[in-house]
């Protein structure tokens, strides 16, 4: 569905086995949002995608990873 | 639990929704063709079916409220009204050009009404109908 590939699930675990609900109350979203996130099912916006790294206490680059089409452009 | 698909308020919100407005205009346009074309007749048909459509929405509601906590709309939600009010729209103006064609065409006020309201009533359907299938394909 989406080239955002995430480590939520396996983040949520080494965090105590924290919950999608409990995630979603931090970031002020539905747990179903939480699913369709961790799902790739939905992208998130920027802020939102930080606002998961800074839970986790980890770097963006760690939850998230971007999967380029074959044969797109790379930036200069 | 993570990736299947698991239904939240808003998303049962929006079959409440689209279940009241397929019944409700289905029942109407079969009526209004059954009664013919007299104003009163179809002014009362019309105001039955608003009081009708409010009282199916009211009462859905009502019984989803107090079987799920309401939630808050978040950026997934808003996301994915904007992309079904975007199909919506092109249906609606679909449906503008095809009734200035009725109109052009010098039908009766009654067929030009109804050509717009049945574009309305198909515009809504597809901005409900468009929400749910986000819902559950997703958005990237």
């Amino acid at each position: 569905m989406t080239r955002v590939h995430n480590r939520i699930r396996e983040l949520r675990f080494h965090a105590h086995e924290m919950t999608q609900q409990q995630l979603a109350d931090r970031l002020g979203v539905t747990r179903q949002t939480v699913n369709a996130i961790e799902g790739e099912k939905y992208s998130p916006t920027l802020e939102m995608a930080f606002q998961i790294a800074h839970v986790f206490g980890v770097p963006l680059d760690q939850v998230f990873t971007y999967e380029a089409p074959r044969g797109g452009r790379r930036g200069s | 639990m993570s990736s299947e698909h698991d239904v939240g308020f808003q998303e049962k919100s929006l079959w409440i929704t689209l279940f009241a407005n397929v019944l409700v205009y289905a029942y109407y346009f079969w009526r209004v063709l059954a009664i013919g074309r007299d104003p009163a007749r179809v002014g009362v048909l019309f105001g039955q079916t608003v009081i009708a459509l409010i009282v199916i929405m009211a009462a859905g509601h009502i019984v989803l409220a107090v079987r799920q906590k309401p939630e808050r709309k978040d950026e997934r939600d808003r996301t994915i009204a904007m992309r079904a009010s975007r199909n919506a729209f092109y249906v609606l103006s679909t449906g503008a050009w095809a009734a200035l064609g009725v109109a052009a065409m010098s039908f009766e006020p009654f067929w030009i009404a109804h050509a717009i309201l049945g574009a309305i009533v198909l515009a809504e359907v597809t901005r409900t109908g468009s929400q749910l299938v986000y819902y559950r394909r997703g958005v990237a």
